[in-house]
């Protein structure tokens, strides 16, 4: 097997729009652990949403896909306010078996009915930019590009909203302390929502985006949700630097492992990482608390 | 009773009553001949399996407008199995033991013909594998009961070979793309020993299924300097192949997905589908005076064209009839008529081996041209175009 830098880099523009994509749904499962407490295995039900929202758009009615990406962002964020609102924050006060009940139950209740309105089959759509960019032999497709580029953007961000201002300050000081942040006068209801309506309109978004580059099925997102779930734990459950580091490591893992070994050994050893975190770093890569 | 006491006798009466065990299976009354098939009418497989359905109906209807077989009218009771392998076999025993089917039309995909095999060939009542296309539910184990009424997997990329060797001269390799499935793995494995009996240096690549992540075996290709490609999966992955081929600027010479007559293609690949070869079980433009009649009448009926799937239903009722028409409508009489004879179908003349699989009619080769799918290869007057037009 030959191995050429050309290569490598082609290997590495692979990884970073895989890893672009991992990155932004864990980063709404980060959110959501960090500040709520929740792990969301509903959350793919949300991705899959992005991706439908996406495809009536641009398969429907003609449309530029571009235009899936802020309505799947903002009809996500209602949608996840709605559910946060109805479902999530009532069980909020409960064990946290109920909670993870609650979004497995949502998960089930949001693949039937993506299947019931949309069938079994997948749904595709041709519009969108084509072409590429070639740049010292490395060729990278617009549509990956694009995705790469709001991945980036996106993920540069919710990195500032969190790091200033007034809603980032009340989402860190939830991750930290729910009591504290209470006692400071923060409104943990409207907070949590918020995060909750975020971390949904960004991972409406990944869907958005996955159905420029792939296919959209009823199960599209609970595909994305299991890798996503392995990278937050990688990176650190809660953390989002952690889980941004976690998902280019993951996706660079597999793009160079699925070269040179092949796709199934890039999986295993993926998940042989995901074992030897849990044994040997349970707070993940850069988790130490709850690091916003 | 011989040796068998009278409390041993009632017992097994009762128990064979409660079992739904009757007899030698024959039509419930002498005007009615009882056929059954679980279709996938909601899950995955719905969007296609109700063409499967539409299929069923209309032979049905037809048969009997013209008086049944031998006088007798035709029942197709149908059930939902939710696209789900236990579910369909559950419902085959159902068809068995409550409706007193004499036959089974089969279900849509091979994992629920795979389950239902289980069922008839311990019921011993014929099932007609009707889009199962994979063979190793016929290779991996001994079935006399079911029957593979499908062009088979093995030749999944048969005819485009043919092609590439027809048109490709000069081309530095084929790199074909399968499944790791039994179905494509089948295909894959013939195809190559094929490829090399006519010359052509070949490599193949294996993916797991549900991988939708292509951007690896891409890189392998180019870096091989393989120019044809033939991929063996199912459509989905196929599309996502594609896409991922456009955006990496790998244009092969000559590209096949099996899936690619699908009609949705167009759909997904938009002006990008030019010149993609696919493999197809049966098209409407096929001109016989059978298969004219029944496109006419399917339309007439359903307004609109068949579907490969409805073509492959209807003809699974032509072999059933022909076979209680020479027979009689008795499980076993139906079983040894589809075992040993040759029938002509719409889809051709259905023929199987010793082992089920159906050998009589393969695949045609299809390629997408100005928009249009068009058969290419064979005794087609349509040349195949090469080498294909470069993405736009």
């Amino acid at each position: 097997m030959s191995i050429s830098l050309t290569l490598v880099l082609q290997l590495i523009v692979n990884g970073l729009v895989v890893g672009g994509l991992l990155g932004l749904v864990a980063l709404g499962l980060a959110l959501i652990f960090g500040v709520i407490r929740v792990v969301n295995f509903a959350h793919g039900e949300f991705i899959t949403l992005g991706a439908y929202l996406t495809w009536l758009i641009a398969g429907g009615l003609g449309l530029s896909p571009f235009i899936g990406i802020p309505v799947a962002f903002l009809f996500g964020a209602l949608v996840g306010w709605v559910v946060q609102v109805l479902f999530i924050g009532r069980v909020m006060e409960r064990p946290p078996l109920d909670s993870l009940m609650m979004t497995y139950s949502l998960s089930i209740l949001g693949l039937g009915l993506f299947s019931f309105f949309f069938g079994g089959d997948f749904r595709s759509y041709s519009a969108g930019p084509n072409g590429d960019l070639r740049l010292a032999g490395v060729t990278v497709g617009l549509r990956s590009l694009s995705v790469l580029i709001v991945c980036v953007a996106l993920g540069a961000l919710v990195i500032m909203l969190l790091r200033s201002g007034r809603l980032g300050l009340a989402f860190r000081a939830l991750a930290q302390n729910r009591d504290a942040a209470a006692s400071c006068g923060i409104n943990i209801r409207a907070t949590e929502r918020l995060a909750f309506s975020l971390a949904v309109g960004l991972a409406a978004v990944a869907g958005a985006l996955i159905s420029l580059i792939g296919t959209t099925t009823p199960g599209v997102g609970d595909d994305w949700l299991l890798e996503g779930f392995v990278v937050v734990v990688i990176g650190g459950m809660g953390s989002i630097p952690g889980a941004l580091a976690g998902a280019l490591l993951i996706g660079l893992l597999q793009s160079i492992l699925g070269y040179a070994l092949d796709d199934s050994w890039a999986k295993i050893i993926t998940y042989l990482l995901l074992y030897l975190t849990l044994l040997t770093r349970p707070q993940g890569l850069l988790g130490s608390a709850m690091e916003m | 009773m011989g040796s068998l006491s009278r409390r041993r006798f009632l017992g097994s009466a009762a128990g064979a009553g409660l079992l739904g065990i009757a007899g030698p299976r024959t039509a419930h009354s002498a005007s009615t001949i009882n056929i059954g098939a679980s279709l996938s009418l909601t899950g995955r497989f719905s969007d296609s399996a109700k063409y499967v359905e539409e299929g069923y109906r209309l032979w049905e209807a037809q048969t009997n407008d013209a008086g049944g077989i031998g006088g007798s009218q035709v029942k197709v009771t149908i059930y939902d199995d939710q696209s789900n392998p236990d579910t369909g076999r559950v419902l085959a025993q159902r068809l068995i033991d409550r409706n007193g089917v004499v036959a089974i039309l089969g279900p849509y995909s091979s994992p629920i013909t795979d389950a239902e095999a289980v069922v008839v060939e311990r019921a011993q009542v014929p099932l007609i594998g009707t889009i199962a296309s994979d063979s190793s539910i016929w290779a991996r184990r001994n079935l006399k009961w079911t029957f593979q009424a499908f062009p088979s997997s093995n030749y999944d990329h048969e005819g485009f070979i043919k092609i590439v060797k027809e048109k490709g001269e000069g081309i530095k390799k084929l790199a074909i793309i399968f499944e790791q499935s039994p179905f494509s793995i089948a295909g894959k494995d013939w195809a190559v020993s094929y490829a090399k009996k006519l010359g052509i240096p070949v490599d193949a690549y294996g993916y797991a299924p549900g991988n939708q992540d292509f951007r690896s075996i891409i890189e392998h290709i180019v870096n091989s300097g393989a120019d044809v490609v033939s991929m063996g999966g199912y459509y989905q992955p196929s599309i996502a192949l594609t896409r991922q081929m456009m955006e990496r600027a790998f244009n092969p010479k000559g590209y096949q997905f099996i899936e690619a007559s699908d009609g949705v293609t167009k759909d997904a690949l938009g002006a990008n589908a030019e010149g993609i070869f696919g493999r197809s079980a049966w098209e409407a433009s096929t001109d016989t005076p059978e298969n004219k009649a029944f496109v006419a009448a399917y339309q007439k009926k359903y307004n609109r064209k068949p579907s490969y799937h409805s073509a492959s239903a209807y003809a699974a009722g032509q072999l059933l009839a022909a076979a209680i028409k020479a027979k009689g409508a008795k499980s076993e009489a139906i079983r040894d008529f589809i075992a040993t004879s040759s029938v002509d179908t719409i889809m051709g003349s259905f023929k199987v081996n010793d082992k089920g699989q159906q050998t009589g009619y393969r695949y045609l080769t299809i390629q997408w041209q100005g928009g249009t799918q068009k058969i290419v290869g064979g005794n087609s007057k349509t040349a195949a175009e090469w080498p294909k037009p470069a993405w736009k």
